[in-house]
């Protein structure tokens, strides 16, 4: 008879870490419990009994665990020992060892007061020889994770130092509900845990595809729940997996272990159904047909928490039937003798059965005499009732009577007991599953409220984007009107102007206009602050509306744009002849830099319309800063202007000197009579010319400037001055 | 203010979390203005992101040299595992930081970013 222990372990209450709690894992925990206290689930033609240690939200601490655990492996013959955990697990900070929660863990010293797998490993040791051993863990980072944090292949040192050598001679395989770092989940529609929820089902619905094998194994299990997790939450699902870690006698993973309900039920037995294992009967099994197992063979351990020894009974076997048979004929005679006839049917479930058969047992102790009629009706009881009370009563004596009497007292009181407990049991079952019922509308209440807000969040980071990308979308749209506008209509000699526009002339603007106007007219719009947009909007206008040009021209005037005074100069001399008005804009715009304005009053000065009152307005100056400024063709007609300045006054000068010979030959011919004696004079040396005026340093640098503007404009049409406005 | 951890298992988002936790409270951010919270409650792991006080966090950026040291401390984590790091929960502002962030200058702009909401 195979004997297993199971070791239930893990919390779903944390008594310094509440944030942890999380009902579904009790609930996993006992669904996984009762795998191995109901009949049916393990498979084999011989009893097998399970002993369970189940130390689930134990108030223990890690170190009284571990003992309890160590002792209950080392005080029975178990063939094969589970060890099941369920709740949060981490990797230590020193990433060398893997934790699970306890019910006294704390935040503050999780990894003390949390049960380190590797310290439980290394104190079974020697206890789990020549047993197989399956370790379960559904908890996070379970699997691969222990390998991808530890050193390179730390899976395989951890399992062999840590769990093969303790579990050196059948083998151990261990189970994880998560591979590769992920994370175990813990569903709120759900009532488990994914994994062993999923876990627990396919062992109660049993394996269709293998409908033909009557056993299956725990890495067809593990694959199964694999498969149904995946195709449940995709591919991002974890990955439940099991790994062989020792099998010196083969591999255990692949060892025939549970009963295949699918072949049961194929086979037309009577089965578990998934139901059976469902959140809603978590409590203490009702079997539909009484079984009986054997009392369990080995004693609790001192000190272990609740073990249950479960009888299991994976087929039936005839020794339950007779027995049934053997109650059913106690019953109907004890109800013959007490009431004088067959008064009813009883449906007996299995404790009740136990019971009246623990009760037939005493009163064949107590009076052998009596209970060997009885037992002699056993054989046929659906016939001998009537017999056995006809027979019987005339044979029976008082004390017979008062003993038939009073064990049919017992046995109502008993059954009214066993009712009681019926009650109680059925009550806390009802209660459980209102408690989970209320659980479920909770989460399904506040998973809904989740998802309400999600979804209004969503919406308004929805609207929220789509308004600020509108916003980006016309702020673009904008700039590239405003561009458009510096491309088609700026000056080249504007000042404020971009550096990466090159600016047009007016003879390219004209051939532009209507375009430039569109779309200086909507960068004006959007940029009202901005005037470099309505000066180009005037530019563009100027041709075809002058007046209009020169209202904006004046506006912009007003606010001392330097590159509006010299057109709003000329279009005062087209439209007004107000020459005063236009020098006097030219002077303004000079002195705000603007070399168009310089060019343009140079012009003034040419056509004697100003006369400079200071050399700083003189022609030659204004041209050599509009050159300096590179206005194109301002350097050569500065080059110009400077020779002709030093024309005149080599003409001042020589007519100085001419007027001084002249003088001074009058004054010799006044003197000649007086003095005709007197030597001739001798003729006076060529007079020198008068040194030219050598320029400044900043005059020399502005010449400097002005040559390279002229070398620039090579090819450009510098043959005299043209009108840049 | 919420840091979490992008292109690593969730095991090792959760000691990334505890690493960069002892770094900043070596900074001197308080113990208790930096907690380390499950990304979901469906999950089973002790959680892997790193909830920081955005009161607290902002007295360290606005120390004499805070910037330099947070930025320091998250760039190390980044360089150091590869991973991406984020950064929400000032407002509508967030930050990411991945391991090809090029220098330290880049990382403390985003930083003072973070510090100046309104900016």
């Amino acid at each position: 008879m195979r004997q297993i222990g199971v070791v239930i372990l893990g919390a779903s209450t944390y008594d310094y870490w509440h944030s942890l709690d999380d009902p579904r894992f009790a609930a996993s925990a006992k669904a996984f419990r009762r795998l191995f206290t109901h009949a049916g689930t393990l498979g084999g033609n011989v009893h097998e009994q399970a002993q369970i240690l189940d130390l689930y939200d134990s108030p223990a601490s890690a170190d009284d665990i571990t003992s309890q655990i160590v002792e209950f492996v080392a005080q029975s013959d178990f063939d094969d020992v589970i060890i099941y955990y369920c709740g949060h697990g981490f990797i230590s900070a020193d990433r060398k060892g893997y934790c699970v929660t306890l019910r006294r863990t704390k935040e503050l010293t999780k990894t003390s007061s949390s049960l380190l797998v590797r310290n439980l490993a290394h104190d079974l040791d020697e206890h789990l020889i020549g047993k197989r051993t399956f370790i379960v863990f559904d908890s996070c980072f379970s699997g691969d994770a222990v390998k991808e944090f530890m050193a390179p292949g730390f899976l395989d040192n951890f399992v062999d130092d840590y769990l093969m050598e303790s579990f050196p001679r059948s083998g151990t395989a261990v189970i994880y509900a998560t591979s590769g770092g992920d994370v175990a989940l813990s569903k709120q529609q759900d009532t488990m845990t994914l994994f062993t929820g999923t876990l627990v089902n396919v062992l109660g619905a049993g394996l269709e595809a293998r409908r033909d094998a009557a056993l299956i194994s725990w890495r067809d299990a593990v694959e199964q729940v694999r498969k149904l997790t995946k195709e449940r939450l995709g591919i991002a699902a974890p990955r439940p997996s099991i790994t062989a870690v020792k099998s010196d006698d083969g591999d255990i993973t692949t060892m025939p272990f549970f009963a295949n309900s699918a072949h049961a039920r194929a086979m037309g037995e009577a089965t578990l159904s998934p139901a059976t294992f469902s959140p809603a009967t978590l409590s203490p099994p009702t079997v539909s047909q009484p079984t009986f197992g054997a009392p369990a063979a080995s004693p609790v351990p001192v000190g272990s928490a609740p073990v249950s020894p479960a009888p299991v009974l994976a087929l039936p076997a005839p020794a339950p039937r007779r027995r049934v048979g053997l109650m059913a004929g106690i019953a109907a005679a004890v109800v013959a003798v007490v009431g004088g006839g067959v008064g009813g049917f009883y449906v007996i479930d299995q404790r009740h059965s136990q019971r009246l058969t623990d009760l037939k047992l005493d009163m064949d102790v107590r009076d052998s005499s009596a209970a060997r009629p009885a037992q002699a009706a056993v054989a046929t009881p659906s016939v001998a009732v009537a017999p056995v009370a006809s027979v019987v009563a005339p044979a029976v004596d008082t004390a017979a009577t008062q003993a038939a009497a009073k064990a049919a007292q017992e046995a109502a009181a008993s059954a009214a007991a066993a009712e009681a407990e019926r009650q109680r049991l059925a009550a806390e079952q009802r209660a459980q599953e209102e408690q989970l019922a209320a659980l479920r509308r909770q989460q399904i209440e506040a998973e809904t409220a989740r998802l309400k807000a999600a979804e209004a969040e969503n919406a308004r980071r929805q609207a929220q984007l789509e308004a600020q990308a509108e916003a980006e979308r016309v702020r673009i749209a904008r700039i590239s009107e405003a561009e458009r506008c510096d491309q088609l209509a700026a000056n080249p000699n504007d000042r404020a102007k971009p550096d990466t526009v090159a600016g047009v002339y007016p003879q390219t603007l004209q051939l532009q206009a209507k375009d430039a106007l569109a779309a200086c007219g909507r960068a004006v719009g959007y940029f009202p602050a901005e005037p470099r947009f309505k000066y180009q909007l005037a530019r563009a206008l100027q041709a075809d509306d002058p007046r209009g040009a020169l209202a904006l021209q004046a506006e912009l005037v007003s606010l001392s744009y330097p590159a509006a005074f010299d057109p709003f100069g000329w279009l005062t001399v087209q439209l007004q002849k107000n020459y005063p008005a236009a020098v006097d804009a030219f002077r303004k715009g000079a002195q705000l830099g603007d070399p168009t304005a310089m060019v343009s009053l140079a012009r003034m000065i040419e056509e004697k319309r100003f006369t400079p009152a200071t050399p700083a307005e003189g022609r030659t100056e204004l041209y050599r800063r509009a050159a300096a400024l590179g206005y194109p063709g301002a350097a050569s007609s500065y080059q110009a202007a400077l020779k002709e300045e030093q024309a005149a006054q080599e003409r001042l000068a020589q007519e100085k000197a001419a007027q001084e010979k002249a003088a001074a030959q009058r004054a010799a011919a006044q003197q000649r009579p007086v003095s005709q004696s007197q030597p001739r004079p001798q003729p006076q040396p060529v007079q020198q010319q008068p040194a030219q005026r050598q320029p400044t340093a900043q005059e020399q640098a502005a010449n400097a400037a002005a040559m390279g503007a002229v070398m620039g404009i090579v090819g450009g049409g510098i043959g005299g001055l043209i009108n840049r406005r | 203010m919420e840091i979490s951890f992008e292109g690593v298992s969730a095991a090792e988002a959760g000691l990334l979390a505890r690493e960069l936790s002892r770094d900043l409270k070596m900074l001197g951010l308080p113990a208790k203005g930096v907690q380390i919270r499950r990304e979901s409650s469906e999950s089973m792991d002790l959680g892997t992101l790193l909830g920081i006080d955005l009161n607290m966090a902002l007295e360290i950026l606005s120390a004499t040299g805070g910037v330099a040291a947070f930025a320091q401390s998250i760039l190390n984590l980044v360089k150091k595992n590869g991973v991406t790091v984020n950064i929400t929960g000032l407002g509508d502002r967030s930050a990411t930081v991945a391991p090809s962030t090029p220098s330290l200058e880049q990382l403390e702009e985003l930083l003072r970013r973070l510090k100046q909401p309104d900016a």
